[in-house]
């Protein structure tokens, strides 16, 4: 009997001990096992977020800035807009430079070969040329003058050029209000600008430099024609803001002499900010 | 039954019931192991690759934009100009003749 009892506190001991070693065993590879999975699990976590963050974070970015307006260093920015207005504007000028370059040398059936003049020959031309008196209308306006000019000077042999002002629009910030005038090469190799609404030689066109007269303001309907076409009809309050516009700097100057023969000017004040591409870039 | 026969079977359990939790212990941590880690991972990961993304998309959509306006834009505006000659400039060769004062 007592060898019994003695046998039982045995194995109960045995089972209490292998019990206890089972739990710290269990408890300790536990730990072991956290550790183990907790690498691998960041690590494979780590991939699976940036790939998914990457895709979500570039549709999410792609999507807004495709869509809509964002500011980027307090700049707004408009993409399809901007876009839209620069390639309008290249669209243009591209579309006025071929008719002008493919049609002003010539009445339509002929090309003529044009020189340099002198300062007299010149005078002489301008004094008998009749675009002057034209009648200046709404579809009719400097571009028109200066064209026809061209045309004139060209059946004379006189080498001339379509010259486009543009005006730094202090709305937009852009050189998107222009006017068109004429230049003439002479043989002492001097450039001589000519209004050819008043015959009127102008010695102020220069970048930097105002451009006033009568003829430039009631040529914004040139303006409005070139350059609204992007916009609704301007409202009346706008006219008068393009009248304003009638004092302002010359920031551009693009002289159109021939086909493969265009020239651009810009002024350092302002060119490197300005948003506006051209084709004219000699 | 020989009490060696009973102690070696004692042994045998022994050692199986400790290899057993063992493996069980060690599974247990792995896997609260592996998803603690990887919530964790996966937030670094998504913070680390979003922002930059973000940019790069942001910038890549404006582009596209751009360019898509650009391409528009250009084809109306030749057509505009083209509409505006035909309809106003190469009258001017008519001009010429009938609006002289």
């Amino acid at each position: 009997m007592e060898s019994k009892k003695r046998q039982v506190i045995t194995y109960s001991m045995i089972a209490s001990g292998v019990l206890l070693i089972a739990i710290l065993s269990t408890i300790g590879f536990y730990q072991n096992g956290y550790s183990a999975g907790n690498s691998t699990g960041f690590i494979d976590g780590k991939l699976s977020g940036s790939i998914s963050g990457n895709t979500t974070g570039y549709n999410t970015g792609y999507q807004r800035g495709y869509a809509g307006t964002i500011k980027i260093f307090g700049i707004s920015k408009q993409g399809y807009e901007n876009g839209y207005k620069d390639g309008g504007k290249r669209g243009w000028d591209e579309g006025i430079k071929n008719f002008i370059t493919s049609n002003c040398d010539s009445d339509g059936t002929q090309y003529y070969i044009t020189k340099p003049v002198s300062r007299y020959e010149l005078e002489r031309f301008i004094n008998a040329d009749q675009t002057d008196k034209l009648e200046y209308a709404d579809d009719f306006n400097c571009l028109g003058f200066a064209l026809t000019l061209k045309a004139n000077a060209s059946k004379h042999g006189i080498r001339c050029a379509v010259v486009i002002l543009y005006f730094l629009n202090e709305i937009t910030g852009a050189d998107d209000i222009g006017h068109a005038i004429n230049a003439f090469d002479t043989v002492d190799s001097r450039i001589v600008y000519v209004e050819p609404q008043s015959d009127v030689f102008r010695q102020d066109v220069s970048l930097d430099k105002s451009y006033s007269g009568e003829y430039y303001s009631r040529g914004l309907s040139f303006k409005e024609n070139m350059f609204y076409f992007l916009h609704d009809t301007p409202t009346e309050y706008q006219r008068k803001l393009h009248q304003k516009f009638s004092e302002d700097k010359i920031i551009r100057i693009v002289e159109i002499w021939s086909n493969d023969e265009v020239k651009e000017y810009r002024s350092k004040n302002y060119g490197n900010g300005l948003p506006i591409k051209s084709l004219f870039i000699p | 039954m020989g009490y060696k026969l009973k102690y070696l079977i004692i042994v045998i359990i022994s050692i199986l019931l400790i290899a057993i939790s063992s493996y069980v212990g060690y599974r247990g941590g792995y896997s609260a192991g592996y998803n603690d880690g990887w919530s964790n991972g996966n937030q670094t990961g998504w913070d680390s690759a979003y922002k930059p993304a973000y940019s790069n998309g942001l910038n890549d959509g404006v582009k596209t934009a751009y360019d898509d306006g650009d391409r528009v834009g250009y084809a109306e505006g030749i057509k505009v100009a083209q509409d505006y000659i035909i309809e106003h400039i190469k009258g001017g060769q008519i001009w010429n003749q009938k609006n002289v004062k």
